[in-house]
């Protein structure tokens, strides 16, 4: 039913991306510290940050915007199932991204020492 | 509205909106990249630098868009005609043509994340000038 399908979406979309907030404000105050510790310039940690956010959003949506297409006489489970498996593909590609990201953070801890040898 | 008709619209609708998706991600990250390029205190590079980021951004959101080809996804073998007439599949492309400029967002952020620590690593090698009288 397509109500049906749009209320899954919208579920879809809402965890998607309630899920990527929640991890943004999981690394965000620390992360915060630690780059203006290392950078020591403030558009530079704003750039980082809000590039995380970005990232974050991004994938959430890009799993969750293909939507869910289930015939009309698709059980609630059915349902269920779509949004858990796109869920699924949320949950994978901020494994791979917060990885990529925390490599690169990590790079520009080894490269930039902070200044007062913490 | 007519099946070619809304082919054509939402074609064009959704490369829109996926240049509006690139140029806000531009936007949203456009201040903090400028600050970054002005410690650079090389004027030639922070103008190359602030021009190219705007510009690869968009064009590897809409290189990401382009690429999605209502021949190659999922039935090669469709005709013109199949194709205007399923607007169901002509909606799921569009989704696809969505995604796959969410994902090149991704790709150019992160890109330029990494171009943004070269910058750092040459405006911390350079710092402030510090009068050299004493050692030279």
């Amino acid at each position: 039913m397509p109500t049906y399908n749009a209320a899954a979406f919208a579920a879809d979309v809402l965890l998607g991306i309630g899920v990527a907030l929640v991890v943004y404000s999981l690394l965000a105050a620390s992360l915060r510290r630690l780059l203006d510790a290392i950078i020591a310039l403030p558009d530079g940690t704003a750039f980082y940050l809000r590039a995380l956010a970005l990232i974050l959003v991004c994938v959430a949506l890009n799993k969750v915007i293909v939507g869910v297409h289930m015939k009309p006489d698709a059980h609630f489970m059915e349902y269920v199932w779509a949004v858990a498996g796109d869920l699924s593909g949320v949950f994978n590609n901020l494994f791979v991204v917060l990885l990529v990201y925390l490599g690169l953070i990590t790079v520009l801890v080894a490269v930039l020492k902070p200044k007062n040898g913490r | 509205m007519g099946d070619e008709r809304f082919l054509i619209v939402s074609y064009f609708a959704s490369g829109l909106f996926c240049a509006c998706l690139a140029a806000a991600a531009y936007l949203w990250l456009r201040r903090p990249a400028a600050g970054v390029f002005k410690a650079l205190q090389r004027p030639d590079w922070e103008r190359i630098l602030r021009r190219s980021f705007p510009t690869s951004t968009i064009l590897l959101v809409l290189a990401a868009f382009l690429g999605v080809s209502y021949y190659s996804y999922g039935c090669e073998d469709l005709k013109y005609a199949d194709i205007v007439s399923n607007r169901a599949r002509i909606i799921t492309i569009i989704h696809a043509q969505v995604s796959a400029s969410l994902s090149s967002i991704v790709v150019a952020v992160v890109v330029w994340s990494a171009a943004i620590l070269l910058c750092l690593l040459v405006v911390r090698r350079d710092g402030p000038k510090i009068p050299s009288s004493e050692n030279d």
